[in-house]
């Protein structure tokens, strides 16, 4: 059962790798005719650090109808498929311990491309890649020099976001009785490693020290059940624990060791410092609502520690007017509290949670799901900086605040019918913070094609159109007529009123052309990068419009459908560009050398483009 | 209820507890809470815990103190000198206890590790400093993942499970593991479990994915023809790997030939050979459970060079079609192909060695993935979802796979033994429920070597080939068990109306009356064409319960001590039997047998150890020399609550 799964994972993979290897939409073939089955593919599966052939790799053969069955290569890592009719193959090599392994693909990151043999076609030289994935391990000891066991460890990967560097987690592992961690799979990339005492670990703790005693154990579940819920436990932590440290023995991950990995490289003596300290309470009262929100969050984070929450959160989910978090490191915080309407539910649908669709009873399926409005009820939030120094913050008050809404309008410019209004909704993205978009879901829109977002916390918004109706897009969203399609709306103490969201049916730009290198010849493994000429809306590289890579056909072609018009910058180069181009830094050195295009509503502009390096 | 059924529902209980200490998930207004909310109280606990081995303080160790009885947790950390310190502690019993990743958790007054601990007896604002809280250092087991190459395998997960005394002890497993630690091997194929209980243990290995179904192996020949074809029919052009632009990709790929034909003729081995594919492993290397060799730890022990090798071996298929009683092929028949010996393995690696089937319309079925070994095949006809399913029918065989496909075969279903009756409720202070649906009446083979889950009162068991037979009362109260085979079965139930945990700890099984003879907690035989009808099974709320104390000579409480209480008939004296129980007395001397741990009603000895090997309770010899031993004898009727003091020594 579980192999099966594993068959058809694969076999996806190798479809995927098909599509994302062929830029361009494949024409049907003019007949369909029966395809004689003489063809061969022949290769060998290598190492392509070392230049060592693989034993061992099993290679499959891909592409619609799955002609063969896989096959494992020997000692001097070659394969052959016969009998192979016409047709379009992707190949795949996999091995443990490696990545990689795509017909075609050339760099550990670069597009795979599918084998066309013809009608009887034999093809002799395939090479399939691989590379050795990376290690990342070390040693993770306290300030006495023991070994710190069971801390759980985390890979943060450096990554471009929104045009800022941010530490993504990657992989999680935990150390061993002697203090030590491996993480043994790491693609190429830019890592930081950080150490944490999960608060858990004191949960599991009382959990064995209750399940010690049966008898202890179940006068207990009489007491809650008898209660008729959960009665408030009286709880009284004072553990020292291990705050976040990041390799080797930072306390903010802006003061980490990035620790770089190329294809087999082998970062195994990472290790990491920490040194336990004592925690303290943050308790107090929630004022502001007459009632406080049932599904009232409240965290203490910090952007330093990687927004993680810390401590033990004893009365989440209580209401009753009070918190009360547990085993808090000292440091400098965020006591960060919201809650989120639910969006009301019609009778016979179910609830949606929020930033849930709430798609309307009877109606199935994305084409014909329709939007709610944004739920009346108000969101609350609050957010106050606590700093903990030596000893228990017990007085907070937490004072919750209404979030405000972007209420505005739906304007359609052009000649279609108007789309069906009940099946439009926006959505404001958080641009500061990326998970706070999950906060607010879609919005519906009004008879009157008004709309009003959920309430936000304060903060920078851009409006988007999370469902439309074709052929209506957006063209432009104004406040208070200045232009802010992309840049990002503040959202402060009151609400944003008169925007104007401009929807348009006639078609975007395109641009496509051929890329060559300095030669003439055409390029087939170049990116193509195309970003707005205006330097001003270089600021939300992340969730702009106008801010796209492509990767080239085998044959060069690169093609940007579905462009806003306007003036644009187009850059040719190679595969490395894709990692950190989206920073006003990079663009500002490649526009320097970057071809100018203009592209008006409906145009279809060809540029051809010559590769430069950066 | 059985002991292991207890250690189950602890495991539930403390996710209940939890939810209520960390408030997880739980919305409660806070006009509905109970008004009085727990004061803390002005009492101390302190003290040292240090390693039991060494007497060094063992320092970062987490001490928790819990009292169901006055809603209290306090939790706290050893110093560097292993020191520790508990304040605003109320008055009440108390539970203390320390852990520490790799280290064997262990109760305050534990003797050894492993050994339950003894309650703490707080009186209002006592300081009770100066404790010594022991704890023991766990062992470690190390070790290699490789393939028939020698070459690591990596996420392989790799599991330690303990031995009892009569086989595989599924209890003590999760009580040494920490409920059921396992590791995953690393990308050297290396794994490492640490913090294990000294005893002996099994260890097993279960690869993950491995080649695709059907994958073959490539022979020099076979690359060395592949050449000759590209050079006999024309001069080979060097040409790059991508030959075309996309513009000249089909639409549709056809395959050259049928799938099903291709898969046979291009299979591993043999044209007709089953595909080849990863098996659970035994140290030190066998695919099959009875073959494996336990490893011995000591406290502490760290035991490397624990390797295994992973072998692929071919996987076969069992196909065959299953006939009614009435002769006519049986659609939707659930078949379950079991490994023999199965019950020395882990859960997993039991899912592992077991596949299932359903026969289609016609009768016919196919099992896959059958690796070389001894089997059971069992069919059983499955009711529809909420039907009755009175005419349950089986069959049975036993098959031995040897690397070859098994078809042909023919499966004649014959009915099954039942056992039916009805449930009653004693209520003797809380109102009687308005209905008996959802009660549950469960048929279990007691536990064997064989079986060493049966009799863990659970879903668990159920799902893998119906080793317990269970059956949901109807609302009149009465029940059918059906589908049985023949052999040895425990009656049992357990009142799970609506899933509510109240219920389960206020009902309880009484009595279990057949023939006019109760069977409660005794195996009851089924033969074959045996239908078993007219049982009773009787809850009650009425719960019996005994309390003492203990005191030496001196009329001070003897705390280094654990009382027995086990039923005066020997029928009742085997493994996990719920009518021999144990406790530890609490500092105060006073020691207690309530709730679940109370007793049913009946006949028992009362006697007093000085110290109890885990499990050595329930063995006959041992409990025959207490019985010589001048015991007090204590006889429990419904709902009877007794105390007992006892003075040891003269």
């Amino acid at each position: 059962m579980r192999r099966s799964i594993v068959v058809v994972l694969a076999l996806g993979a190798l479809a995927v790798g098909a599509r994302a290897g062929g830029q361009q939409p494949a024409p049907t073939t003019p007949a369909q005719a029966a395809p004689t089955a003489g063809g061969v593919i022949l290769g060998t599966v290598i190492d392509e650090t070392t230049g060592k052939s693989i034993s061992g790799a099993v290679v499959s053969l891909g592409g619609r109808g799955a002609p063969q069955s896989p096959v494992v290569v020997g000692r001097d890592g070659r394969f052959v498929f016969r009998d192979l009719a016409q047709a379009s193959y992707a190949l795949l090599a996999t091995r443990a311990g490696y990545f990689g392994g795509g017909a075609g693909q050339r760099t550990p990151t670069g597009p795979r491309r599918p084998v066309e043999l013809g009608d009887g076609e034999r093809v002799g030289d395939v090479t399939l890649r691989l590379w050795r994935y990376g290690v990342i391990g070390g040693r993770v000891s306290d300030d006495t020099g023991e070994p710190a066991v069971a801390l759980r460890v985390d890979l943060l990967e450096r990554l471009l976001d929104n045009g800022q560097w941010r530490l993504q987690q990657r992989q999680t592992s935990r150390t061993d009785d002697r203090g030590q961690y491996r993480f043994g799979k790491v693609t190429p990339g830019h890592y930081v490693v950080s150490v944490r005492q999960d608060p858990d670990s004191f949960m599991e703790s009382v959990m064995t020290a209750m399940a010690a005693d049966i008898s202890a154990l179940t006068g207990l579940l009489t007491k809650l059940m008898m209660a008729g819920g959960p009665p408030d436990a009286q709880i009284d932590f004072r553990a020292r624990v291990f705050p976040m440290t990041f390799a080797p023995s930072a306390a903010i991950a802006a003061d980490a060791a990035p620790v770089v990995i190329g294809p087999g490289d082998d970062r195994s003596q990472i290790d990491v410092r920490v040194a336990s300290v004592a925690t303290y309470r943050v308790a107090g009262t929630i004022a502001g609502p007459e009632a406080t929100p049932p599904n009232l969050t409240i965290q203490l984070t910090s952007p330093s520690l990687m927004d993680q929450p810390v401590g033990i959160n004893l009365t989440e989910g209580r209401g009753g007017g009070r918190f009360d978090i547990a085993g808090v490191p000292p440091g400098q915080y965020t006591l960060r509290a919201i809650a989120v309407p639910r969006q009301a539910a019609p009778g016979g649908v179910r609830g949606g949670g929020p930033g849930q669709f709430s798609p309307t009873a009877g109606r199935v399926g994305g084409a014909s799901q329709t939007y709610q409005l944004a739920p009346a009820d108000p969101t609350w939030w609050a957010g106050q900086p606590i700093t903990i120094v030596d000893r228990d913050e017990v007085g907070v008050s937490l004072l919750l605040r209404q979030g405000s809404r972007i209420r505005g309008r739906l304007v359609f410019d052009g000649a279609a019918a108007p789309a069906p209004l009940e099946r439009m909704a926006i959505f404001a993205s958080a641009v500061d913070n990326p998970g706070g978009s999950r906060t607010n879901g879609p919005a519906g829109v009004a008879p009157d094609g008004t709309f009003h977002t959920v309430g936000l916390a304060p903060g920078r918004y851009l409006i988007r159109l999370s469902a439309t109706f074709a052929p209506w897009r957006l063209r432009s969203v104004r406040v208070a007529g200045r232009d802010l399609t992309e840049l990002p709306i503040e959202v402060e103490a009151d609400d944003v009123t008169d925007v104007v969201v401009t929807l348009t049916d006639r078609s975007p730009a395109s641009l496509t052309g051929k890329v060559r290198n300095a030669r003439g010849d055409d390029d087939p493994d170049a990116v193509v990068l195309i970003f707005p000429a205006d330097r001003q809306l270089w600021d939300n590289l992340g969730t702009s419009l106008r801010t796209r890579s492509s990767r080239v056909s085998a044959t060069g072609v690169y093609s940007i459908p579905n462009l806003p018009d306007g003036d644009y910058f187009v850059f040719a180069g190679g595969e490395n560009l894709l990692a950190d181009w989206l920073q006003p830094k990079v663009l500002g050195t490649l526009s320097g050398r970057a071809t100018r295009v203009t592209v008006a509503e409906a145009e279809r502009k060809s540029q051809d483009l010559t590769r430069r390096d950066r | 209820m059985t002991r292991p059924g207890r250690w189950r529902l602890a495991i539930v209980v403390s996710a209940a507890v939890l939810s209520a200490v960390a408030g997880a998930q739980v919305q409660q207004p806070a006009r509905d809470q109970p008004a009085q909310r727990p004061q803390f109280g002005t009492g101390v606990i302190a003290g040292v815990v240090v390693n039991g081995e060494t007497n060094q303080p063992i320092a970062d160790a987490t001490i928790s103190l819990v009292s169901a009885e006055v809603m209290a947790i306090r939790v706290a950390q050893s110093d560097r000198a292993g020191r520790f310190v508990l304040p605003a502690v109320p008055a009440g019993r108390f539970v203390l206890h320390a852990s520490k990743p790799a280290y064997l958790g262990a109760g305050y007054g534990a003797t050894k590790a492993g050994r339950p601990g003894t309650v703490i007896a707080m009186a209002d604002g006592q300081q009770l400093v100066g404790l010594g809280l022991k704890m023991w250092p766990g062992a470690v087991v190390t070790g290699i993942v490789t393939d028939e190459q020698g070459e690591a395998v990596p996420d392989v997960d790799v599991q330690l499970q303990r031995i009892g005394g009569a086989g595989l002890d599924m209890v003590q497993t999760m009580m040494a593991l920490g409920g059921g630690r396992q590791n995953m091997t690393d990308d050297r194929g290396v794994y490492r479990i640490y913090g294990v209980a000294p005893g002996e243990y099994l260890v097993s290995a279960s690869p993950r994915g491995g080649p695709p179904p059907g994958a073959r192996r490539l022979t020099p020949e076979d690359v060395a023809a592949g050449q000759r074809a590209l050079r006999e029919v024309r001069p080979v052009q060097p040409k790059p790997a991508i030959v075309r632009s996309p513009t000249s990709m089909p639409s549709t790929v056809l395959p050259s030939r049928p799938l099903q034909a291709q898969e046979d003729s291009q299979a591993f081995s043999s044209a007709d050979g089953p595909p080849p594919g990863w098996a659970p492993v035994y140290f030190p290397g066998t695919n099959d459970p009875m073959r494996a060799t336990s490893i011995t730890l000591a406290l502490g022990e760290e035991r490397t060079g624990v390797n295994m090798k992973a072998e692929l071996v071919p996987l076969a298929r069992v196909e065959g079609t299953v006939f009614g009683a009435d002769g006519a092929p049986a659609a939707n028949v659930q078949l379950v192909l079991q490994r023999e010996g199965a019950g020395f393995t882990s859960i997993s690696a039991l899912l592992a060695g077991t596949s299932g089937a359903r026969t289609a319309a016609n009768g016919r079925f196919t099992v896959r993935n059958a690796g070389p070994g001894q089997y059971t095949l069992t069919a059983r006809t499955v009711g529809a979802p909420g039907a009755p399913s009175a005419a349950t029918l089986w069959a049975s065989a036993p098959l031995t796979i040897a690397g070859q496909n098994i078809t042909g075969l023919v499966m004649q279903l014959q009915t099954g033994m039942s056992v039916s009756g009805r449930v009653a409720m004693n209520a003797t202070r809380l109102p009687p429920p308005p209905n008996l649906a959802g009660v549950v009446v469960a048929v279990t083979p007691p536990a064997t070597t064989q079986n060493p889950m049966g009799a863990i009162f659970g879903l668990a068991a159920m799902s893998l080939g119906g080793v317990t037979n269970t059956q949901m009362t109807r609302e009149d109260g009465t029940f059918e068990v059906t589908g049985l085979t023949p052999g040895s079965y425990l009656v049992n139930g357990v009142f799970g109306r609506g899933g509510l945990p109240s219920d389960v700890l206020s009902w309880r099984v009484a009595s279990v009356v057949m023939d006019g003879r109760d069977v409660l907690d005794l195996p009851i035989e089924i033969k074959p064409n045996g239908q078993v009808k007219d049982v009773v099974v009787t809850f009650s709320d009425a719960q019996q319960e005994l309390s003492g104390v203990i005191t030496d000579a001196g009329g001070q409480p003897l705390t280094a001590s654990t009382v027995i209480l086990f039923a005066t008939d020997r029928r009742y004296w085997y493994r996990d039997s719920r009518r021999v129980l144990s406790a530890r007395p609490g500092t105060d001397g006073r020691y207690e047998f309530v709730g679940l741990g109370g007793p049913t009603s009946g006949d028992y000895f009362l006697s007093v150890v000085t110290d109890l090997d885990p499990g050595q309770q329930f063995e006959a010899s041992f409990l025959t020399a207490l019985a010589k031993a001048s015991p007090v004898r204590v006889i429990f009727s419904a709902g009877e609550k007794k105390t007992q003091d006892l003075r040891v020594g003269r």
